[in-house]
């Protein structure tokens, strides 16, 4: 089944971030802060992996990143990183470039929602 | 303090569940590695690890094996990314205590992290055997000094060594559970788990998948591999509490496994081997149930292999000046308050001569009352809990025949009227409360409308508890543990003669 076209979807949903966090707004806030310190350099480590071929690199980063955006319910990066999780070698490089240009563009949708979150 | 490590590389989930446990009093290290992680453990002795299931370079289940190596008993929680990790359900069959799936529920985790600490804990601390009363003893103590208490602690002496199943019986808060972790440490098996499990707790069919696991899609909303506690617990002992509970089908799979250590997850063919100590307690009538045909017979043969039974309060009145002296000083302690003294002769006078329906757990519960209401260094009776003070004086009452009635024992009036009477009076009761600036309100009014909610639907069943449960939405375990606190009896009224004695 097509996953649901992510533009539509919010970026984050933070009632459901907050339930599980107990309601603590201040912990939402430093792990935005986290993401925001972090999540770049993993981005930059999946294109790496990208631009090395290197399938696993590219997988482990995605994984990571899911790890970190499932904090916010960040449903538009999570679908995206979970399927670049999934790829196989035989998915050929137009599908995988086809993705990471997609979590680019969600990726920085949800850097300037969590910014909001960290002011 | 009970104290948790969390090993795992992104240091978000480690600030949250160190955010998350220091909320609820737990002490927390961390370590973003696996070696890191065992060298903590070694140093910190913490009762409890949350595990990343992919740490850099090292799979999370040779990291379980090495902690293992150091403590076998410590629960281990592993944090997976995935709901289906087959992973995780691999460590769960070596021994792990949970896992738990990113993104974390903390509110979940904190009760998931707090039963693991209160297992470690029964495992871990020593119950004392002896009648000589050590009040600095920061573990559990059976206290007494009673002939019955004696025989007690014989029996225990005789059968923990022998791995046979032990069935311990006795009214509510006697120590059932004291007994149990008693046998387990004294047993040959104390260095691997203790599990225990309270089958009133829990619905039928979760008991069962509890205890032996299910299968994917055993059931609706069976969405993943369970694997159970006789499965985890393999080379441990598992501990039964109020085996009365369990339903017909669970006690038909429990008597298999106790007869050759076998059984099957539920919705799953395949047959899973295992080696548990099975210990059971229950303060119902087996024998009578065998007849009504609601405990298999060949069942209660098996369990009741070497019977431990332990006596009421009121049948070992010499060890209650002991056990006052010994909550007394465990409440100062507890509660930080070394001022107090002792009791008053008046107040000795009225805790000796109570009957305590619900045993010690009930005295440990009133002398931390009475301890909390003291404004002085004496604790007299006007500090007591009203029940206390009130039974005392409503001991003149006779109650035998005519229409069944829910009372509560200890009330001066004691029948559904006057339970009603008292719940319309809720407003007046809180602004009294207030004024005498209580410290526990809410427990104090939640009780009150308890009260009257259970004696009520029992009224109306007319003391049925199977028909009050299901009316209540609740399990047939809550409500004879409410009848137990509550002091709660079916008995027939007929009138309150002030002369007679009761």
């Amino acid at each position: 089944m097509r996953r649901q076209p992510i533009q539509r979807l919010p970026s984050i949903n933070t009632e459901i971030a907050l339930q599980r966090l107990n309601g603590n707004k201040a912990l939402l806030a430093t792990l935005a802060g986290f993401f925001l310190e972090d999540a770049p350099q993993l981005l930059e480590q999946l294109h790496e992996g990208l631009r090395s071929n290197s399938l696993q690199q590219v997988t482990q980063s995605a994984h990571r990143l899911r790890g970190l955006a499932s904090s916010f319910e960040a449903g538009p990066v999570m679908q995206l990183t979970a399927e670049i999780e999934s790829l196989r070698g035989s998915d050929g490089p137009s599908r995988i470039n086809e993705l990471a240009t997609e979590l680019d563009a969600e990726f920085a949708r949800l850097i300037e929602t969590l910014q909001s979150l960290t002011t | 303090m009970a104290s948790a490590l969390v090993v795992d590389d992104d240091r978000s989930l480690r600030y949250m569940v160190q955010v998350s446990l220091e909320s609820i009093g737990i002490e927390v290290v961390t370590a973003s590695t696996a070696e890191e992680g065992v060298q903590l453990l070694a140093q910190k002795s913490p009762d409890v690890i949350l595990l990343d299931i992919m740490l850099p370079g090292r799979s999370g289940l040779e990291v379980l094996k090495d902690i293992q190596a150091i403590d076998r008993r410590l629960p281990v929680i592993f944090v997976t990314a995935d709901n289906a990790s087959s992973t995780a359900i691999e460590a769960m069959q070596l021994g792990a205590y949970d896992y738990v799936c990113k993104p974390l529920d903390l509110p979940q985790l904190n009760r998931l992290v707090q039963t693991a600490i209160n297992s470690r804990q029964l495992m871990n601390m020593p119950v004392a055997l002896a009648a000589d009363l050590d009040e600095n003893s920061s573990g559990k103590s059976f206290v007494g000094h009673s002939q019955e208490m004696l025989d007690v602690f014989k029996a225990i002496a005789r059968v923990a060594a022998q791995d046979v199943p032990v069935l311990i019986r006795g009214e509510s808060g006697t120590g059932k559970e004291l007994v149990a972790q008693a046998l387990y440490q004294h047993s040959h098996r104390r260095d691997q788990p203790f599990m225990a499990i309270n089958c009133a707790a829990l619905p039928d069919t979760l008991l069962e998948s509890e205890l032996f696991g299910h299968e994917k899609g055993a059931f609706t909303g069976a969405d993943r591999r369970r694997i159970g506690k006789f499965e985890q617990c393999h080379g441990g002992t598992i501990f039964l509490d109020e085996v009365g509970d369990m339903a017909l089908v669970v006690q038909g799979k429990v008597l298999r496994l106790l007869q050759d250590q076998r059984f099957e997850r539920v919705g799953g063919n395949e047959t899973i081997c295992t080696n548990v100590r099975v210990i059971t307690a229950t303060n119902r009538p087996l024998e009578q149930m065998v007849e009504e045909k609601t405990f298999r017979a060949d069942l209660l043969y098996r369990l009741n292999g070497m019977t431990i039974s332990l006596p009421p309060l009121r049948e070992r009145r010499d060890d209650i000046p002991l056990l006052l002296r010994y909550f007394l000083a465990q409440a100062q302690r507890s509660l930080n308050k070394f001022h107090i003294e002792g009791l008053s002769p008046e107040c000795l006078d009225i805790l000796t001569s109570y009957r305590w329906p619900g045993n010690v757990r009930e005295m440990q519960s009133v002398v931390q009352q009475a301890v909390l209401n003291a404004s002085g260094p004496i604790i007299i009776p006007d500090f007591l809990p009203r029940e206390i003070t009130e039974g005392r004086e409503s001991r003149n009452e006779i109650r035998t025949n005519p229409a069944p009635v829910a009372i509560a024992r200890q009330e001066p009036e004691s029948g559904i009227e006057s339970e009603r009477a008292r719940i319309g009076d809720l407003g007046q009761f809180i602004e009294q409360r207030l004024m005498a600036n209580s410290n526990n309100l809410a427990a104090e009014v939640i009780e009150r409308v308890e009260r009257y909610l259970f004696a009520r639907v029992l009224d109306l069943t007319n003391g049925n508890q199977s028909q009050a449960a299901d009316i209540l939405g609740v399990t047939r375990g809550k409500i004879r543990d409410r009848i137990a606190t509550f002091n709660i009896s079916m008995e027939r009224k007929v009138r309150v003669d002030k002369g007679a004695d009761a």
